[in-house]
């Protein structure tokens, strides 16, 4: 069943050179999706420019490519909907957030909710075990991880934790042919007010607080207590004393105990 | 350690960010108290490890512009119990409510949904603010699905006619007219100054039971700092041009289960992998303990460990840069340090 697994691609632009290409958290999700053994189906929403950029998701193991093609101003999210809801997918994975656009993440949630599936965000791994349950491994920051297992279905979004991604098959992606339909098409609410350019903002320094008076000022620029409480200068006579002082700061922080 | 002696302090960057501590301030500023519970700002904090993060302290004053915006007050609400020293924080950043909750140890973000909510209605406010973390982040977008109040990411300014969010790569930015919440965007709001402090009043809300989730989540599993990404590992091991006993460094980061990273200059003699470079041009990483072995502390390198909550330096040059960013500087010589730590723990060295 090929419909059983699909990923949600979307297309970014990269930060600095500012050109388009398919969201790397996307990349990802994919990638998981090919870690658990599907061919899954790559579903994208959106405006028909540049979507042939998104070939390149059938190199990496997609299935295939289907568009829903909207308006440019439209929210993709009733379209999603509105070709999911008839067969829910019984994995559906995207990027944790949109590379381009607005981005506010509130796509996975929402689509949880339409749906009615539990959504699994910032998955790092996942593994089939027996039965068809998947054990899926949750990022959370500081590198910790917490486990879910779920026989489905289930809605998951990758972060930035996710698997790597890995390169694309030229040839498949060329031979590949994207199904364009057309989408349910429904104007955004939210991009009624136009852009602007964002206001520009001074690099934050440190600043006396009020009360502390231009001493205080000195005293930052010259290292003072004001701004270093908390912060010690050692000098151990021996390698063991630095040694027992360095191992008492870790134990305190709390990352290592001997 | 009778002959550790403190030594003074010398000039520091200014632009340091890291050097917006999270200190109380003095207890002679006059506390403000506020009228009554009306209009009241929900401030979410992640509060992790009991203490406040960089991104709690601009929850804060994003919820001190709103609060002032229509003359109301700010009610904190940790997701984690504060320490002692977050509490005073909290009060020095004119927090005027605090609504605290026993044992939330491993709290899941449907849970943490579910208690905001229960706030929401308890403290009759329907303005609540929180930083994109992990945490706070999935659940504020969870409360925002589940009772669709307007929420808007990435606010870059609050104001009378509501609040700026970036869109795209954060070059532009487009109005959102009467939020409900706002998750704002990193380094926008910054540290509040004020002349007063917060009442910090402690309220008690009773939170009945979270409706089950469909999923059950597994215990918080602490992962080996050394399996993950570099910008997600939690403690640091990091060498740089002082380190000339490779093998005694490799064996000291397996012994602390710590990351190793390096200094530019160390990855340019192929001594690391590229992936480990910290720094401006390497990765920006986020630990909660750097440890940072015979780093002079180039600005770059100091620029990619600005989020570093807890940086350690070894150096035998006090004067190095990397000493005056360091919470605790040792002016030693760092292949005895590393022999004399590994004999410490009683780890073989070779």
């Amino acid at each position: 069943m090929a419909t059983s697994c699909v990923v949600l691609v979307s297309l970014g632009r990269n930060p600095v050179s500012g050109r388009r290409r398919v969201a790397p958290q996307d990349l990802r999700a994919l990638a998981l999706a090919i870690a658990l053994g599907h061919q899954p189906l790559a579903l994208h929403a959106g405006a028909a420019d540049d979507a042939g950029l998104l070939q390149d998701v059938l190199g990496r193991g997609a299935a295939e490519l289907r568009l829903l093609t909207l308006s440019p101003r439209s929210d993709p999210l009733p379209a999603l909907l509105d070709y999911l809801r008839p067969s829910p997918p019984h994995l559906l994975f995207c990027g944790k957030r949109a590379d381009d656009g607005e981005g506010s993440g509130l796509l996975p949630f929402l689509l949880a909710q339409g749906l009615g599936h539990p959504l699994l965000s910032d998955i790092a791994q996942a593994t089939p075990l027996s039965g068809g349950t998947i054990r899926f491994v949750k990022a959370l920051p500081g590198g910790e991880r917490r486990v879910v297992e779920t026989d489905g279905p289930v809605i998951a979004s990758i972060g930035d934790s996710g698997p790597a991604i890995g390169i694309s098959a030229y040839g498949p992606a060329r031979r590949g042919k994207a199904v364009a339909t057309a989408g349910k098409d429904l104007a955004d609410p939210r991009i009624a007010l136009p852009l602007q350019t964002a206001r520009q903002r001074p690099r934050p320094i440190a600043r006396p607080r009020r009360g502390e008076g231009m001493g205080a000022l000195a005293a930052i620029l010259d290292g003072g207590a004001s701004q270093n409480a908390g912060r010690r200068m050692v000098t151990p006579s021996t390698p063991q004393e630095a040694a027992r002082a360095l191992l008492a700061e870790l134990a305190a922080i709390g990352v290592f105990e001997r | 350690m009778g002959d550790i002696r403190d030594t003074i302090r010398y000039r520091r960057n200014p632009r340091d960010r890291s050097a917006r501590r999270i200190e109380p301030i003095s207890q002679l500023v006059p506390v403000r108290a506020l009228r009554d519970n009306a209009g009241l700002v929900i401030a979410v904090l992640d509060c992790a490890h009991g203490a406040l993060s960089r991104q709690d302290i601009e929850t804060l004053s994003a919820a001190r512009v709103w609060a002032d915006l229509s003359s109301g007050g700010v009610a904190a609400l940790p997701l984690h119990p504060a320490g002692g020293q977050a509490m005073q924080v909290l009060a020095d950043n004119g927090v005027d409510r605090i609504v605290g909750f026993p044992a939330l140890q491993g709290i899941e973000a449907g849970a943490a949904a579910h208690l905001i909510g229960v706030c929401m209605s308890a403290l009759d406010t329907q303005q609540v603010v929180g930083a994109d973390t992990a945490l706070v982040g999935e659940a504020l977008r969870w409360l925002s699905v589940q009772t669709s109040l307007r929420i808007c990411a990435r606010v870059s300014h609050l104001g009378a006619d509501g609040a700026w969010c970036w869109q795209g790569d954060g070059r532009s930015e487009r109005l959102v007219c009467d939020p409900a919440i706002a998750l704002i965007a990193p380094d926008c709001f910054d540290p509040l100054d004020l002349d007063w402090r917060g009442e910090a009043l402690p309220v008690d809300v009773d939170v009945p039971s979270a409706p089950d989730s469909a999923l059950v989540f597994g215990p918080v599993i602490k992962v080996d700092s050394s399996t993950v990404a570099l910008a997600e590992a939690a403690f640091i091991v990091s060498a740089g041009n002082g380190v000339s006993d490779w093998p005694r460094f490799h064996a000291l980061s397996a012994t602390l289960k710590a990351a190793e990273a390096g200094s530019r200059v160390v990855v340019d003699a192929g001594l690391l992998p590229r992936s480990r470079q910290v720094g401006a041009s390497g990765e920006i990483v986020h630990a909660r303990c750097y440890l940072a072995l015979g780093i002079s502390g180039a600005v770059q390198h100091l620029q990619g460990i600005e989020d570093c909550q807890k940086v350690i330096a070894v150096n035998i040059d006090p004067y190095a840069p990397i000493m005056a960013r360091a919470d605790l500087a040792i002016v030693a010589d760092v292949q005895l340090v590393m022999a004399a730590f590994l004999e410490e723990v009683g780890a073989n060295g070779h």
